[in-house]
C-alpha cells in the first residue's frame, strides 16, 4: 500500500468515525 | 385519522437505528468497495464525500422535515404527505412513486435476505461443500449460489430456498405486524448493534490474515488494503467516476426510497430532525466505508489476488466470498456464519422498512385495520415475490425490477421531493420547519444547495445514467419476454397504488382533512405552547 493509499484510508475513517461518534455523543447528551 | 390507532416513536436513538437500519444494506458491504476499486480506489472518496455533503446529507433532511410536517397535518403516507406539501393532486399521484418503490423492491430484496440466511445457515452447520483448489471452489461456489437463487434456469432453486424465503416473509410480517414502537424499533435497537458486533468480528479476523500463503507474499493484508484504497487520481477526469459516486451514495443513503418521508411522520413538531438524520447518515457511513471498505475486497485480495476481487454486488458476495471463507480452514465457516448473519441483518432491516409505509397507507387510505393492513401487503408483495421465484433464470425478472424500480424510481422520487421542498413548500419555509426542535442548526449554504445545486446535481446525474444504461434496458424489454411482464407486473403494482391513492383521496375529503396543505398543522400553536 502507497503512502497516498495510508492517507486515504486513514483520512476516511477518521472522517467517518468522528462524525458518528459526534453525532452519538450528542444524541446521547440530550 | 380517527379510525386509524396514532402511532409514535419509542426514543429519539430508536427511530435513528431504524433509519440507519433502513439504509445499510448489502450496498454497504458488497456494492461500495467494488464500486470505490473500480472507480480510483482512494481517489474515489473525493467525488463520495462531495456528493454526501451535496446530495445526501441535505436531501436527506428535506425528506426528513416533509415527512414529520405530513405527520403533523395526520398523514403518514407518501402520496397524502406530498399532497400536503406540493399543495394538490399532481403532487399527491407523483407521491404514489413512494410506495411503488419499497413495494416492488420488497418483491426482489426478501428473496436476497432468504438467500443471506440460507449461507449463514449452510456455513454454520459445516460450509457449502467446497473442495480442491480455488478454481475448482469457485465453479462449485457458482454452482452453490445457482441452486440457491435459481438462476440456472426458469424456477430452478433448491427447496430449501422457499423454506427461508417462507421464514423470511412470516418474521417480517411479524414485526410490522407487532407496529411502528413494539415491532420495527425494538427489532432494530437490536439488530443494529448486532450488526456492528459480527462486522467488528470480521474485521478482525480480515485484518489479522496476515501473509496466509508464503509462496504468494504478495497477497497480505496491507497490500489487499491498498488494492482497495491506493488512489488513482486519473479517475477524477474521467465523469464516470463522478457519476459512480454520486450513485453510489445517492442508493445507499435509501433517500428519495419512500421510507424516511414515513419514518419521520411519526415524530412530533418539537422532536428533532436535523441531528438524527445527520446521525442516521453517520452510521450508514461507518458501515459502508469503516467496515465494507476494510473487509469485503481486503479478504477477496488475500486469496484470490487482483483478478478474484472483482465481480458485482451478487458475484462478490455469494461467490466470491464463500470461496475467501473456505481457504481460511475451519474457522472459515464460523467468519461465513458471522458474515452472512450480517448480511441478513442489513437486509431485515431495510425490507421491514420497506413494507411500513405500504401498511400505513393502507390503514390511511382505506381504513382498514393493522392486522388486515398487513395480511394485504404481505400477500401483494408475496403475489410479485412468487413472480420473481418463478422466473428465476439469470435472474431476469429480479434485475428488472431492480433497475426500473430500485433504481430509476428512486432518482425520479426524489428529484421530485427536492423539486416540491424548495419550490413549492418553499425553501425558506422548508428551513424554518426542519428547525422546529432541532439539536443543531442546518449551515445557511444548505439552503442554496437544496434549492439549486441538489436538483440540478441530481437531474445531470439521472441524465447521464439515462444516457449509458436506458438503451440497452429498453432493448431487453423488447427481446425478452419476460422482463417486459416483469415490468408489467411493476404496472399492475403501479395502477392498484393509483387506485387506493384515489380512493383515500375521497375519504380525507370526505372527512374534512386539509390534504392540500392549505392551512397550518393543528399542533402549531399547541407546539409553542409546549
Amino acid at each position: 500500500m502507497t503512502t497516498a493509499g495510508w492517507i486515504f484510508m486513514v483520512c476516511s475513517l477518521t472522517a467517518v468515525w468522528s462524525l458518528a461518534g459526534w453525532c452519538y455523543a450528542r444524541v446521547l447528551r440530550d | 385519522m380517527a379510525e386509524v390507532k396514532q402511532e409514535r416513536w419509542g426514543t429519539r436513538l430508536g427511530v435513528i437505528l431504524a433509519v440507519a437500519g433502513s439504509a445499510v444494506g448489502l450496498g454497504n458491504f458488497l456494492r461500495f468497495p467494488g464500486t470505490a476499486a473500480q472507480n480510483g480506489g482512494g481517489a474515489f472518496m473525493i467525488p463520495y464525500f462531495i456528493a454526501l455533503l451535496v446530495v445526501g446529507i441535505p436531501v436527506g433532511w428535506a425528506e426528513w422535515t416533509m415527512g414529520r410536517y405530513g405527520g403533523r397535518k395526520g398523514f403518514h403516507s407518501s402520496p397524502a404527505i406530498m399532497g400536503v406539501i406540493g399543495g394538490g393532486s399532481v403532487a399527491r399521484y407523483l407521491g404514489v412513486l413512494g410506495l411503488l418503490i419499497p413495494m416492488v423492491v420488497y418483491m426482489y430484496y426478501g428473496l436476497i435476505e432468504s438467500w443471506c440466511l440460507q449461507y449463514a445457515v449452510a456455513f454454520a452447520t459445516g460450509g457449502i461443500g467446497l473442495d480442491g483448489n480455488t478454481a475448482t471452489m469457485a465453479a462449485q461456489s457458482g454452482t452453490y449460489f445457482g441452486q440457491v437463487s435459481g438462476s440456472a434456469g426458469e424456477g430452478a432453486m433448491s427447496a430449501g430456498t422457499w423454506g427461508f424465503w417462507l421464514f423470511v416473509i412470516t418474521v417480517n410480517a411479524y414485526f410490522v405486524w407487532r407496529g411502528l414502537s413494539g415491532g420495527i424499533e425494538k427489532f432494530c435497537q437490536w439488530a443494529m448493534p448486532a450488526m456492528a458486533i459480527c462486522a467488528v468480528v470480521v474485521l478482525v479476523r480480515v485484518l489479522t490474515l496476515g501473509t496466509p500463503d508464503p509462496a504468494h507474499p504478495e497477497l497480505n493484508v496491507v497490500s489487499g488494503l491498498g488494492y482497495m484504497w491506493n488512489p488513482r487520481f486519473d479517475a477524477l477526469g474521467n465523469a464516470e467516476t463522478w457519476l459512480a459516486a454520486a450513485g453510489q451514495i445517492f442508493f445507499s443513503l435509501s433517500v428519495g426510497f419512500g421510507v424516511i418521508i414515513n419514518y419521520a411522520s411519526y415524530m412530533r413538531k418539537k422532536d428533532d430532525v436535523v441531528l438524527s438524520g445527520l446521525t442516521a447518515s453517520a452510521t450508514n457511513e461507518v458501515f459502508e466505508v469503516g467496515f465494507g471498505g476494510l473487509i469485503t475486497l481486503t479478504a477477496a485480495f488475500v486469496f484470490l489476488g487482483a483478478a478474484g476481487a472483482t465481480g458485482g454486488t451478487f458475484g462478490l458476495g455469494f461467490n466470491t466470498l464463500p470461496v475467501v471463507f473456505a481457504h481460511m480452514g475451519p474457522v472459515g465457516n464460523v467468519v461465513g456464519a458471522v458474515w452472512f448473519f450480517m448480511l441478513f441483518l442489513a437486509a431485515i432491516t431495510s425490507s421491514l422498512s420497506m413494507l411500513q409505509p405500504v401498511k400505513a397507507f393502507l390503514q390511511e387510505a382505506l381504513g382498514w385495520s393493522n392486522g388486515r393492513s398487513v395480511i394485504a401487503v404481505v400477500l401483494f408483495t408475496a403475489g410479485g415475490s412468487l413472480w420473481n421465484l418463478q422466473h428465476t433464470k439469470d435472474l431476469v425478472a429480479l434485475d428488472t425490477m431492480d433497475f426500473w424500480v430500485g433504481t430509476a424510481t428512486i432518482f425520479v422520487l426524489a428529484t421530485v421531493q427536492v423539486i416540491y421542498f424548495a419550490w413549492v413548500f418553499g425553501i425558506d419555509r422548508g428551513m424554518e420547519e426542519a428547525h422546529h426542535g432541532a439539536r443543531i442548526r442546518i449551515p445557511k449554504i444548505v439552503a442554496f444547495v437544496i434549492k439549486y445545486v441538489a436538483p440540478t446535481y441530481l437531474i445531470v446525474v439521472f441524465a447521464a445514467f439515462c444516457r449509458q444504461s436506458l438503451g440497452d434496458r429498453i432493448d431487453a424489454l423488447v427481446e425478452d419476454p419476460v422482463a417486459a411482464q416483469t415490468l408489467g407486473v411493476v404496472v399492475f403494482g403501479l395502477f392498484a397504488l393509483v387506485v387506493a391513492t384515489r380512493i383515500g383521496e375521497k375519504r380525507w375529503r370526505a372527512q374534512g382533512l386539509d390534504l392540500d396543505g392549505k392551512f397550518p398543522p393543528d399542533d402549531d400553536e399547541e407546539g409553542e405552547r409546549r
